[in-house]
């Protein structure tokens, strides 16, 4: 790719090391006397609360974790002063792992920009984080999410400008660099006139993959620079094709988000990512310490509901994709796929609205209340109360009234504990013991008088859910002037049966997180300011009408790509959908159609599963054209693989992927091959190390990638359908240089 | 401590070894103690911290920790 330290470039290329040299040192005496101070603070701790775990990292680190939780509440008994203590620590445990890390590398680019009202231009470096010598008061690096960092991102050499926070800024660039620096020492650095080098871009791409998901803040896209920095909107959706990016801009994002937070008044707390599962969070974790940041919440879907409910035996969405995709059984299959489609649609969100407008209605059974011989409580008189009251959630008006009536049943206890003195003294009995039976007696009905209380001030929501599916005729006659599906009948059977057991369907899980996020009151996330979604394609309209319950004062980043989706479609209007139910003031979509992962060949290919209309550009790099293979038998196909597998191993690939359609698929493929040749199967999203072999199914490789994949089964008894285009698309997207096809019989009619 | 001045009040008044109540030790329910018991850990921890524990929240006392948390709940409002 080129020479990039000229000859005659020996001046600058001693300057440049010089410069190094100087900003590692400045760095290393920061890190000295942070070091020391940090354990001065350490030692404080430990000496004033013994009971304090010493390494107290992770305090504060993630406040949305149940474990945590309790951790925390057993330690927000201490003193605030030493919690202050714990949380300087905290930062500086922060700070110290970041000068750590720029001691190695402290900076990637630099600009030399010139403020249009003075003369001489500034040297710009940018780095992870930002550097400052406090003695000289000078910013020796700048954060790359600091305002004039955007300059790099947006603009070649020439005019630019970059919005700070006084307003925006413009000015000149007559340079632009960028290094490559690793342990401390410069190895090169080359200037360009363009945005960002795609000569480095490209290098960067055609390495092999690590096991990690790397950062790109170095070579950050323009368009992807502009998603990632916006703070216009308050719901930025980016349909982004597969290799895009999207997973990179959403941790870029947060990372960003947090760096604004840091100057606005937004703290780790008022940040969550929505992460569709256990493997995201790890990418969280690897990836956003080289971001500069350590603490960022995250929070699975599953989780949410979880913790909603309250309840632990649910179907995972991985456990409901598998009953789907491996459904042999047709229709059973079928039963579960409508049920699905039909419980997570707006028509049914509809339903449940207007179920919960007629609870008070029709489904509370509201009772007189007598105490002490009179009626405290009317209960047409407590219906209209809980009718008329409109502004606050029904489980709220109903505990209210509950605490209405004990209200007036305390204010008659006095004159109940006499009357009920002069039962025990008539009867003649206890009379040594006289006030402990009397009040015997009244704790006796007072329990009985609260329980009945309950009966219509407390709403159980599996009772009420359940309620709605019992009742056909009462569902047909809310269902009015929305479309049902054909199969509604079986979907009641199905449900009916499904609620009796103890396992909850993934379903009726999402169904009642929302009734009880409707009807009763979830407050934990109230504080929550910026949420981003990846992978919005796998979430359906209840899944967003649940985050916009969830997070009624936040704004939202949601990234997705609509063919990605598995065992349904989806099509653009997806976005008008989350518009529509997330319903903040401004929102935006914003395309990225640019694929940087996959050769020019592989993504070629890949375009014959997407719908025709569709365009994907790529960023030109070229490699092998995919090939299909076949053999006679299962045998003589598996011996094929295994040679593809040799080659991918001579060609020094560090990952393989075979995917197969379901994970019995992936089992079945792995008991064949693996006394043949080294090889694993993932089970589930817990693997993040991925250097070596893989058999897994379709649905667990989503948001991975691999430096080669081979597709197996592509035959036409496991690909025939649309759905499983969508399959074949994820599956061939997820390679980086090199992708094939194996079948025996007849070939798939969708290759 | 809360907890252990209700253990305290309760050995007493079910004869019992202090050391052998715990939090987990049942009050109401099945294998609860005897009603007329109840109420007189009622009336006593009422006496003692100077709270009004209302009738219609006893029986939420599963265990001794429930009415523990109850008082120091009540305590710290005050």
């Amino acid at each position: 790719m080129g020479v990039f330290i000229l000859e005659n470039n020996e001046l600058e290329k001693d300057f440049e090391n010089r410069h190094l040299d100087e900003t590692i040192s400045i760095a290393k005496k920061q890190l000295i006397s942070l070091r020391i101070s940090n354990q001065e603070k350490k030692d404080e701790i430990t000496v004033s609360k013994k009971e304090i775990p010493e390494e107290s990292s992770h305090y504060i680190s993630n406040l949305w974790s149940m474990e945590n939780f309790h951790e925390l509440v057993e330690l927000s008994q201490f003193a605030n002063p030493i919690s202050d203590k714990i949380y300087e620590a905290e930062r500086e445990a922060t700070k110290i792992l970041i000068l750590e890390k720029m001691i190695n590398s402290p900076y990637f680019a630099r600009i030399d920009f010139k403020f249009d009202d003075e003369n001489e231009y500034e040297k710009i470096y940018i780095g992870i984080s930002s550097l400052i010598d406090e003695q000289a008061n000078d910013i020796c690096v700048y954060d790359w999410r600091s305002p004039i960092s955007s300059v790099f991102y947006r603009f070649g050499t020439g005019r630019v400008f970059y919005d700070a926070p006084a307003g925006k800024i413009t000015g000149e660039v007559n340079l632009k660099r960028q290094y490559e620096i690793k342990k401390g020492r410069l190895e090169y650095f080359f200037d360009a006139d363009i945005q960002i080098s795609d000569e480095f871009l490209r290098r960067l791409l055609s390495q092999n993959t690590s096991s990690k998901m790397k950062t790109i803040v170095e070579t950050i896209q323009k368009d992807q620079d502009v998603i990632i920095r916006n703070m216009d909107q308050e719901l930025i959706m980016v349909q982004g094709v597969a290799g895009s990016g999207k997973t990179s801009v959403a941790l870029h994002r947060a990372a960003y988000l947090m760096y604004r937070g840091l100057s606005g008044r937004l703290g780790p707390e008022n940040i969550v990512i929505i992460s569709p599962n256990t493997l995201f969070e790890q990418y969280i974790s690897n990836v956003l310490p080289d971001l500069g940041e350590k603490n960022v919440n995250s929070l699975k879907f599953e989780d949410i509901i979880r913790t909603v409910i309250n309840k632990e035996n649910i179907q995972t969405r991985n456990e409901l994709l598998e009953c789907l995709l491996s459904s042999y059984d047709k229709k059973s299959g079928d039963i579960s796929k409508k049920s699905m489609e039909f419980k997570t649609s707006a028509q049914f969100v509809e339903i449940l609205n207007r179920y919960m407008d007629d609870l008070p209605h029709k489904w509370i059974e509201f009772r007189d209340v007598y105490y002490d011989g009179k009626q405290l409580m009317n209960r047409q008189l407590m219906k209209i109360r809980v009718l008329k009251e409109k502004d606050s959630l029904l489980g709220l008006r109903l505990k209210k009234l509950e605490q209405l009536i004990l209200g007036r049943v305390y204010e008659k206890r006095n004159s109940r504990i006499k009357k009920l003195r002069g039962f025990v003294l008539n009867s003649g009995k206890h009379t040594l013991e006289e006030e402990e039976t009397v009040r015997m007696l009244s704790i006796h009905e007072s329990t009985v008088l609260v329980k009945e209380i309950r009966k219509f001030t407390e709403l159980n929501i599996t009772d009420i859910y359940r309620k709605l599916f019992y009742n056909k005729e009462y569902f047909y006659k809310l269902s009015k002037g929305l479309e049902l599906p054909d199969c509604i009948e079986s979907i009641f059977d199905f449900t009916c049966k499904n609620l009796e057991s103890e396992y909850l369907q993934y379903d009726d899980a999402l169904a009642l997180t929302f009734l009880h996020l409707r009807l009763i009151v979830c407050n934990e996330y109230k504080d929550v300011r910026q949420v981003v979604i990846d992978e919005a394609q796998d979430y359906y309209p209840i899944h967003f009408e649940i985050l916009s319950s969830l997070f009624p004062k936040s704004r939202f980043t949601v990234l997705g790509d609509i063919n990605q989706t598995i065992g349904r479609q989806e099509d653009l209007s997806l976005y008008d959908q989350i518009d529509r139910i997330l319903c903040k003031p401004s929102s935006v979509l914003i395309t990225m159609d640019k694929s940087f992962r996959c050769t020019a060949e592989i993504l070629e290919y890949s375009t014959r599963f997407l719908p025709r209309a569709f365009e994907i550009k790529s960023f030109s790099r070229s490699g092998d054209v995919p090939e299909v293979y076949t053999a006679d038998s299962p045998e003589a196909v598996d011996d094929v693989i295994i040679r593809e597998i040799a080659y991918c191993r001579e060609m020094n690939y560090k990952s393989v992927a075979l995917i197969s359609k379901t994970a019995k698929d992936a089992l079945s493929l792995y008991e064949r091959l693996k006394s043949k040749i080294d090889i694993q199967l993932i089970k589930s999203e817990s693997n993040a190390d991925l250097s070596g072999t893989f058999i897994l199914p379709v649905y667990l490789s989503k948001g991975l990638e691999f430096d080669a994949v081979m597709i197996c089964d592509a035959d036409n008894e496991h690909y025939y359908t649309e759905d499983d285009k969508k399959l074949l698309y994820i599956a061939s997207t997820r390679a980086l240089h090199r992708l094939n096809m194996f079948y025996t019989g007849i070939i798939s009619p969708l290759l | 401590m809360i907890y252990k001045k209700v253990a305290k009040i309760l050995a007493e008044i079910i004869d019992a070894e202090y050391e052998d109540i715990t939090p987990e030790t049942e009050l109401t329910g099945e294998s609860g103690i005897e009603a007329i018991n109840l109420a007189r850990l009622v009336i006593q921890c009422e006496k003692h911290f100077k709270i009004i524990i209302h009738d219609e929240d006893v029986h939420t006392f599963k265990c001794v920790k429930d009415i523990v948390e109850y008082i120091e709940n009540l305590l710290s409002d005050k």
